[in-house]
């Protein structure tokens, strides 16, 4: 249903406005993220960051425009829920583990209904080891560091295999050496799986690693410079 | 983790507050138990009764408030029994006296002929032929020390044991057999009866025949089941009615208390619906998990609410007045009305956080404060 070589992502004169229209977060978007890209988004503090990756992520609906993510229609709800559990990751700047779960369990309740029981505990250790809390499965929330919360968040996202991982500030919160180690997981995801990533970032390291930066002012996308 | 786990997991996130939810809910199941063993006791004494001697119904006075103050004179029953299809009837004197302990001693006044096909299981002695002779049940020999040969006074009237008999009929079992003109006499009202036992010919159908009856000789009516005792039995209608309006209340008020619960459990954690919509969750699912947490939380408590009723009622009938007035049964729909109260109140509970819970899309839930 997706084509391979067109952009994962593509948007055509997108807008949400908040508060009755007078808020205009996003203000006639054009963007193409072509698929295995690693892109990032940054810009000044309200611009619209985290509302184009929620945008993306189907989390909320837009006032006008086109988008197309993954082969699927968003504005046309589009089998949304499906969308969500199948075709896309997503890293929250806070982690938003459920705090009465495990790190296992706050990874195998995106395939609860959707995997089989044995394949979802699998699933949920490989992804543990892959981020390096495998010996921290049977830990909650609050028994872990930030940066091991943010992990077991990446992995949470993994869960569904996504092909588009969308981050919103990983590192946002955390000191710059366990916000290296985020960033080198999530460079891997991209180099190593061919896994889209679009990460939101304030910070220049995270930008300068990225292979396209997108910056955005008052809900609008920047016209890029050609390399 | 397994759906079921993760449900249970959220109800016993707030310890406190879902054991209150569950204590409340148990309290009205427990009612609605209790009610209901002691209906369904009260139904089946009183199908033993119309059916006792074999009968298909009985005929008592039209308008009585209660049985016991039913009065058929002499002249009815002859016309009952000329109606067509009607084979026997045996007038019964009813009496309730204050006898010992048990204030609810009833003694049947009846023709000796008739005593026979009463049901009775006689352990010792004979039945009454005549005169002032007596045979009583186990519970009242007991209750009374006597035994054959032994005198015993009921009312005022002194009267010699014959015979003790065994019975399942609470009432029987607590009460005493006498000849009906004995009876008359003690009570002084000759002629006079409670009720009668019909009994049809064999091959015509009771309903007609009863039908017949009323139409014949309106001044009585005629109950062949349980449905109908209401027609002479006020109390018996009163604890009906009790019970299904306590029902309802249960469910009102278990309702309510469910609601609050899930509201609250549903609002605190609206966040974290937020992220399971948001990692793909359907709304169809989250409202299963609020839908199975209210439930969860109602079957709990269906299962205490049968517990505790059975042994509040076991608690009661050890006391000797209730003992001797019912006895309480315990058929599979007493637990079925139980459990469709708790599934009406699970579910009842449940429809409006629900309904919040998938109504705002994932990230108005994430944002929600
Ligand atoms: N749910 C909302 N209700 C009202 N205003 C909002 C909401 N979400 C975002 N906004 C506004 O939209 C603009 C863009 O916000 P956001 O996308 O969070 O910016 P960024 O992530 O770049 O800091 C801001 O002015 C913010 O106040
Ligand atoms: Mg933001």
């Amino acid at each position: 249903m997706s084509e391979p070589d067109g952009p994962i992502v593509r948007l055509r004169g997108v807008t949400k406005t908040f508060d009755a229209g007078r808020v205009r977060a996003l203000d006639a978007v054009d963007l193409d993220v072509d698929a295995g890209d690693f892109v990032a988004v940054v810009g000044p503090s309200g611009c619209g960051k985290s509302t184009l990756l929620n945008c993306i992520a189907a989390l909320d609906g837009v006032d006008e425009g086109e988008m197309v993510v993954a082969g699927h229609d968003l504005c046309g709800h589009d089998h949304l829920d499906e969308f969500r559990a199948h075709d896309v990751g997503l890293v929250f700047q806070l982690d938003n583990l459920l705090p009465s779960f495990t790190a296992a369990e706050n990874v195998e309740v995106v395939l609860l209904g959707s995997v089989p029981r044995s394949a979802r505990r699998a699933r949920a250790r490989e992804l543990l080891e892959f981020v390096c809390m495998g010996d921290r499965t049977g830990s909650r929330p609050t028994e872990l560091s930030g940066g091991e919360r943010q992990r077991v968040a990446i992995a949470r996202a993994l869960a569904n295999r996504p092909r588009l991982l969308l981050a919103d500030e990983p590192t946002g919160r955390l000191d710059s050496a366990t916000g290296q180690r985020v960033l080198d997981l999530l460079e891997s995801l991209n180099t190593e799986h061919g896994t889209t990533l679009m990460v939101v970032t304030h910070d220049p390291q995270v930008a300068a690693r990225a292979r396209r930066t997108v910056h955005m002012l008052d809900g609008r996308v920047e016209p890029e410079q050609p390399a | 983790m397994t759906f079921l786990s993760l449900v249970l997991k959220n109800l016993l996130r707030q310890r406190v507050r879902t054991l209150l939810t569950v204590v409340g809910i148990t309290v009205g199941i427990a009612t609605v138990v209790a009610l209901g063993a002691v209906t369904a006791g009260m139904k089946d004494t009183a199908d033993d009764f119309i059916t006792a001697g074999g009968a298909q119904f009985i005929v008592a006075q039209k308008g009585a408030a209660d049985l016991s103050f039913s009065r058929l004179d002499a002249t009815v029953l002859p016309r009952v029994a000329a109606v067509a299809g009607v084979g026997a009837v045996s007038g019964v004197q009813l009496e309730i006296l204050k006898v010992g302990s048990n204030p609810f001693f009833f003694l049947g006044g009846v023709e000796p002929s008739m005593l026979r096909s009463q049901g009775l299981d006689l352990t010792r002695g004979r039945l009454p032929r005549a005169g002032d002779e007596v045979v009583l049940g186990v519970g009242a020999a007991a209750d009374l020390g006597a035994g054959v040969g032994s005198t015993v006074t009921l009312g005022r009237t002194p009267l010699t044991v014959v015979g003790v008999y065994d019975s399942q009929v609470v009432w029987q079992r607590g009460g005493g057999f006498a000849p009906l003109d004995t009876v008359q006499r003690m009570v002084d009202r000759p002629g006079i009866v409670t009720l009668a036992y019909v009994t049809v010919e064999q091959g015509v159908d009771p309903d007609t025949v009863a039908a017949e009856v009323r139409r014949r000789v309106p001044e009585v009516v005629t109950i062949s089941g349980a449905e109908e005792y209401g027609q002479v039995d006020q109390g018996f209608t009163l604890v009906d009615g009790a019970s299904t309006a306590i029902s309802v209340l249960a469910i009102l008020i278990g309702g309510i208390g469910v609601m609050n619960t899930m509201v609250m459990a549903i609002f605190e954690r609206t966040r974290e619906i937020g992220v399971l919509r948001a990692v793909g969750w359907p709304a169809g699912r989250v409202l299963r998990m609020v839908l199975s947490e209210s439930l969860v939380l109602c079957l709990a408590a269906a299962v205490l609410g049968a517990l505790v009723g059975v042994a509040l009622v076991q608690l009661v009938v050890q006391i000797p007045s209730v003992s001797g007035l019912v006895l309480p049964a315990y058929p599979p729909g007493v637990f079925l009305r139980a459990l469709v109260v708790a599934l009406a109140v699970g579910l009842l509970g449940a429809v409006y956080p629900a309904a919040r819970a998938t109504r705002l899309t994932p990230m108005e839930a994430l944002r929600y404060e």
